[in-house]
This record gives structure tokens, sequence and C-alpha cells, in this order.
């Protein structure tokens, strides 16, 4: 009797441990983002602003003075202008930054990752950017009035290649 | 203020334990093997994980469907085997948080412990990367959130110029090398990391326990299958970058900081792991252990036998050239470092014999704090002091029962550092200074503060291990009974039935050493 209590004592225990790690190996369950009631939009660029200062023209007497494969026809400054990104969303200003190029000598792409929940339905975005220090104003603006489906997301994205602003879903 | 908490939470998690013992049996209880159990579960996992790969495609079409096709058309066996993989990972982390707490609760992670302490700490981080990258392999919307708050997670940290996020934005953006990479990181980089740094962990201990009692395994495993047949692991919907994770079946056991990223933020998340890791980590220094006086080795004793270098559970002692010109070919040489005081060494030492004539009995090796000579006084002057009939001495450890309690009429009772320091021939010197029964007892059975106190003594009283109690004392005068700190009352009871016993027992008796093991088997 004494030995039966101790194989179901430790039958209980196994059962427990099963118990235990089978219920917490998927549950309680959790809700990210409620698909019934909201959506996604994603700000998320990578764009490489102007270049800073003015190119200098090489003459081809300075050129020869180069390697053949280093004759370049301009010298130009390295530096690139920071962006200025607005976003919009149903008129309000949800996300306004000044990013600053990547790199050591300021050279590289600047870039944005932002998420907004929104709930589902329609949107009034609006997305600005500006790409040069030395314009004021912004150079690519998108208005776009859109509808989103509960659990969708909608990237806004930038494409130089394809005029600015295009948005993905 | 901290040492009652301690001593509260000791209580606490001893009163637990003695339960598991009284269903387990003290040797197969799974408090004491929480260790071992990891790396079996890991072992479970190693082997259904080898299984996995071999049916699984490292691509980002290729990664979903090879799962599904492994979980529904061959559930028998690929399907069980996700399951296992699942289950068993998760009951990793069960029981190496419950090694954590132990370790910390029982005070074994301060002094020469650091070490093993320290060690552990990153194990924790790497068993929760290998968990998790695990579950980005899976490729279904389960995945695809833990990739994009992980990529968000890291994305915090100025380090990288393209967000990696930016990976998961689209199905476009996201590459097949992306598989590879997971794939390499979860199959060799992690688990190889994961190897050596249980290697690290145990490395300063002597005959570390890494494989837990075949009950254990065997009840285990069968929990395990019955578990993965009656709710077997599945998949989430295909991952879609188009679509948001909504409804989740988070893992919690390794996916439980996700929902702490999303609602605090990853900055938050990070300050608070990055405090976290190293208040961990300082905690053997949080107030630093004070240090015992170590094991003084007497070289003029010491006949170089190497019997308390194998016995040291910590490594502190090994053997080396002779260097004062005696003609024994080796001498004991002690690391105070590793040195725990425990006293094991001495009861090992084939010099501590309580009949030696020299006045000052001086031995190979001893513990200053409580020296051996100490030990064979205290035991005369316990026995002479003592009056009633039978008389018994009880022999146990500070880490036990609190033995002093049971001195009385009849009973003396001498508790020391670790049973293990007792060297056997003590016990019979105890029998020739007018006790009629000897009682041993100390930490319980696979508990041992010291590790292998108990063991070793057991063996040493059973004649399976030097120095070995003499064949000729009576071993029906000898009780061993290991009994948890909160278990006095069965050390009480055991005394009391023991002393019955001992009317009937003739002096001088010599009688098999299978004897003792007869007698503990009925206790």
């Amino acid at each position: 009797m004494k030995q039966f209590a101790k194989y179901l004592g430790q039958a209980v225990a196994y059962a427990l441990l099963m118990a235990f790690v089978g219920y917490f190996a998927t549950s309680p369950g959790y809700t990210y983002v409620d698909p019934r009631e909201k959506s996604v939009v994603k700000l998320s660029l990578a764009h490489a602003g102007k270049i800073i200062g003015e190119c200098r023209e090489i003459s081809e007497q300075q050129r020869k003075r180069f390697p053949p494969g280093a004759r370049i026809p301009q010298d130009c400054p390295r530096e690139r202008s920071d962006i200025t990104i607005e976003f919009n969303l149903d008129g309000k200003q949800v996300f306004s930054k000044v990013i600053p190029p990547t790199g050591l000598s300021r050279d590289g792409a600047a870039y944005v990752y932002e998420t907004f929940v929104v709930p589902a339905g329609e949107h009034q975005l609006e997305v600005s950017m500006r790409d040069d220090v030395r314009t004021s104003g912004f150079d690519y603006v998108r208005k776009e009035t859109v509808t989103l489906e509960g659990g969708r997301m909608l990237i806004v994205d930038f494409m130089p290649e394809r005029g600015g602003f295009v948005l993905v879903r | 203020m901290a040492t009652t908490l301690r001593q509260v939470s000791q209580r606490a998690l001893t009163r637990i334990e003695d339960q598991f013992t009284k269903v387990f049996g003290a040797g197969c209880n799974p408090f004491f093997h929480l260790g071992a159990l990891t790396i079996y579960f890991f072992w479970i996992v190693l082997v259904s994980g080898l299984y996995l790969f071999a049916f699984f495609e490292t691509s980002v079409f290729g990664a979903f469907e090879s799962v599904e096709r492994l979980t529904n058309e061959q559930w028998w066996l690929g399907g069980v085997m996700r399951s296992l993989h699942r289950y068993a990972s998760d009951a990793a982390v069960v029981t190496m948080m419950l090694h954590l707490i132990r370790e910390f609760v029982r005070d074994r992670y301060r002094g020469v412990r650091w070490y093993s302490w320290l060690t552990g700490i990153p194990l924790l981080w790497m068993v929760f990367l290998l968990g998790i990258t695990g579950y980005w392999l899976v490729w279904d919307m389960l995945a695809q959130y833990v990739a994009l708050i992980s990529a968000e997670y890291m994305d915090w940290l100025p380090i990288f110029t393209d967000p990696i996020a930016r990976n998961f934005i689209s199905q476009a953006a996201l590459s097949d090398r992306f598989f590879t990479l997971m794939g390499f990181l979860h199959l060799i980089g992690l688990p190889l990391f994961l190897v050596f740094g249980v290697w690290f962990h145990v490395m300063r201990i002597a005959t570390p326990r890494i494989t837990p009692p075949r009950v254990l395994m065997a009840g285990s495993f069968l929990a395990f299958m019955a578990l993965s047949l009656i709710k077997p692991a599945v998949s989430h919907e295909v991952a879609d970058l188009a679509a948001v994770p909504g409804e989740l079946s988070l893992d919690w056991f390794y996916l439980f900081i996700y929902p702490v990223i999303d609602a605090i933020g990853p900055a938050a998340v990070w300050a608070l792991l990055t405090v976290l890791s190293f208040v961990l980590m300082a905690f053997p220094w949080l107030p630093r252990k004070a240090a015992e006086p170590v094991a003084k080795i007497d070289l003029a004793h010491c006949s170089g036998c190497t019997w308390c270098a194998n016995d040291c559970p910590y490594g502190a002692l090994t053997m080396r050239p002779r260097s004062d010109g005696r003609a024994h070919k080796q001498e004991v040489t002690i690391d105070p470092d590793l040195c725990v005081s425990c006293g094991i060494c001495a009861g090992s030492c084939p010099s501590a014999t309580p009949f030696r004539k020299s006045e000052d009995l001086t031995t190979g090796i001893d513990l200053p704090q409580f020296s051996f000579r100490h030990l064979r006084d205290e035991t005369a002057a316990q026995l002479a002091r003592i009056g009633g009939q039978p008389k018994v001495i009880v022999f146990g450890c500070d880490h036990g029962a609190a033995i002093e309690t049971l001195r009385a009429d009849g009973v003396a009772a001498i508790s020391m550092p670790c049973t293990g320091m007792m060297p056997p021939a003590v016990i019979d010197y105890a029998l020739r200074e007018g006790a009629q029964g000897v009682v041993v007892t100390g930490c319980c059975e696979g508990d041992c503060l010291h590790r292998l106190g108990n063991v070793w003594m057991e063996q040493r009283i059973l004649g399976t291990r030097p120095p070995q109690l003499r064949a000729r004392v009576d071993r029906d005068r000898i009780k061993v009974h290991w009994a948890s700190a909160t278990d006095l009352a069965s050390v009480r009871q055991e005394v009391e039935a023991f002393g019955k016993t001992l009317t009937d027992v003739t002096p001088r008796q010599a009688a098999p050493a299978k004897a003792v093991a007869a007698t503990q088997a009925e206790g």
C-alpha cells in the first residue's frame, strides 16, 4: 500500500509537470494587435540626402596627374544632407524628425523605421520629406486617403526611381 | 534581515523537497538533480532536433511547409519528435530556473562557489536565445511576430545603420539566407556555446552530477511522450508579412519577454535585462561570504596516499612530487581558492585514527576550526558525561537536522561541518569508549551541502571506500540515517528505536558489511 501510494504520488507529480509545461507552452493567449479592430502603418525607408556643397570641375591637366582609374571629371564633397520627415495621420502629426546620414563621414543613407497602430478603416495619410539642406519646404510630398482592413499592414516606403513615396500593402 | 529571509526560504524549500523525498525517495528526488535533469532534457532536445533537421528546409517558402509535413503527414514520428523537442525545451527552462533559485536559497553560490554561479548566468541567456531562434525557424505567424519584435529590439542598439526590422516589411525583402543564418545559430552556433558553457559551469567541481537517476529519466521522458500525444505541438498560420500578427499562442517559457517589450519598449527592456544580468552575476559578492580557514596540511604526517585528493568534492587537493625528502613518492597540496572548509579530506586521511598514542594527535590534513583531535576529545568527553543506558552517540552535520537538541540521558550528540569529515575509526572509538550504539546522520541523501560527504561516509562504513571501518566492528551497533534540516523528528524517532534494539546486541560482535545496508533499508 505504501509503495502504491509512492507510485501514485509520482504519477501525480509527473501529471502536474505535464499540465504546467503543456499549459504555459501555448497559454494564456496573447494579442499583439487585435486583427478585428486594428491595422498597422509602417513608415520605413532608406534614403541618402543630397550632397552638401558644390562639385568642383577637374581640368584635363589635373586629371592626368591621377592614375588612369581615378581620373574623375568632378571632385565632390562626401557629406550628405540630413533628411527631414513629417508624417501626418488624419490631420494629426504623428512623426516629425530630422535624421542625419549614417557613416563617420556622414556620407551614408538615413534610415527611418516607425510603427503606428491605427484603427481599421479609412485614413488620410500625408508624408513629406526634405533631403537637401539648401532648400526650404519639402522636396517630396504624398497625400493619400487609404482604407485599411483589420489585421493588415501598410508600408510607406520611399523609392526615388518610382517618383518618391510609395504605399505597399 | 537577509539571514532571516534566507532561513525562512530554506525551511520552506526543504519542506517542499521533503514531500518529494517521500514520494520519489531521497536518491531520486528531482529537486536534488535539477542541473542533471536540465542537461538530460537537452539531450532529448538534441536527438529530436536532429531528426527534425533532417526534414527541415532552410528557405522562406520551404520552412513552414516542411514543418507542416512533419507535423501532419508524419505525426506518428515527426510530429511526436516536434512535440518532444518543444516540451523537453520548456521543461528544461523550468528545471534550470528551479536550479538557480535552489542554489541561491541554499546559499551555494558564494565563497568558493562563485565560479559556478557566475558561469551559470550566461547559460540562461544562451538557453533563451536557443529557444527563440527555434521559434523563428517555423516561419508561421508566431515566428513573424518573434522576428519582428526581436529585430525592433536589436535596432534600438546604436550599432546597426540599416534597421534589421526592414528585412521583415515585405516578402520581397526577406531572403533564404535569413533561414540559413537562423539554422546555423539554432543548430550549431548556440548549442556549441551551450556545451562549452556547461563545461565551464561544472569544471571546478569534482565528479559533477550530469546524469539524473534512470528512474527520473524514464519518468520524465514518458511524461513528455504522453504530453506530445495529448497535446501535439502545432504551428500558427503561415507567416504573411502583409498581415499583422494578431492572436498568438505564446510559449511563455521562452517568449515571455516579448509582451514586456511591447508594453514598455526596447530601451526599458535592454536596461532591465542588463541590470538584472549584472546584479545576478554580482550576487556572490552581495555580500561576500566570510571565508573560513581552509584545510591545513601537515607533511610530516602525510604519506601521499591520495585518498583526500580523491575524496575532495571540489578538486581543491592535488598530488605533487614529494618536496620534503621523505620516502613517499607524493604529497598533497591545497588550492585555498577551491577549498570550502568541509573537512571531508580530514575524514579520509589514514593518519586520522583516534587510537594513535601521539600526544598532539596531528593528522596529515585537518580542519583548523574543527580539528580531528577536537572530535576525538569531544566524543570521549560526551560519552563520559552522559548517564543512562543504553548509551547512544549521534554524529551529524551542521546543515542537517539540529542533533544537539537530541542530547539527553543516554544520548550524546556531536555536530560537525560535514559528516564526511569523520574518519570511520571514530565510530570504533566511540564504541570502545562506552557507547553501545552510534547513529550517523547528516544532510539528506542526495543533497549533501558539500556534495559528497554523506556518500563517502556511507561507503566507508560499508567498506567500499577507504578508509574503511574495521570489519570486526559490530554493524548492528551502527545506524545510518540521513535527514534534511526540517526532519529532526525522524532522527529522534530513529535514535529512540535504535536504542531499544541495543539491549540485545553483544558488544564486539563482528558482522558483515551488508548488515549496515540492511539497517538502512529498514529505515
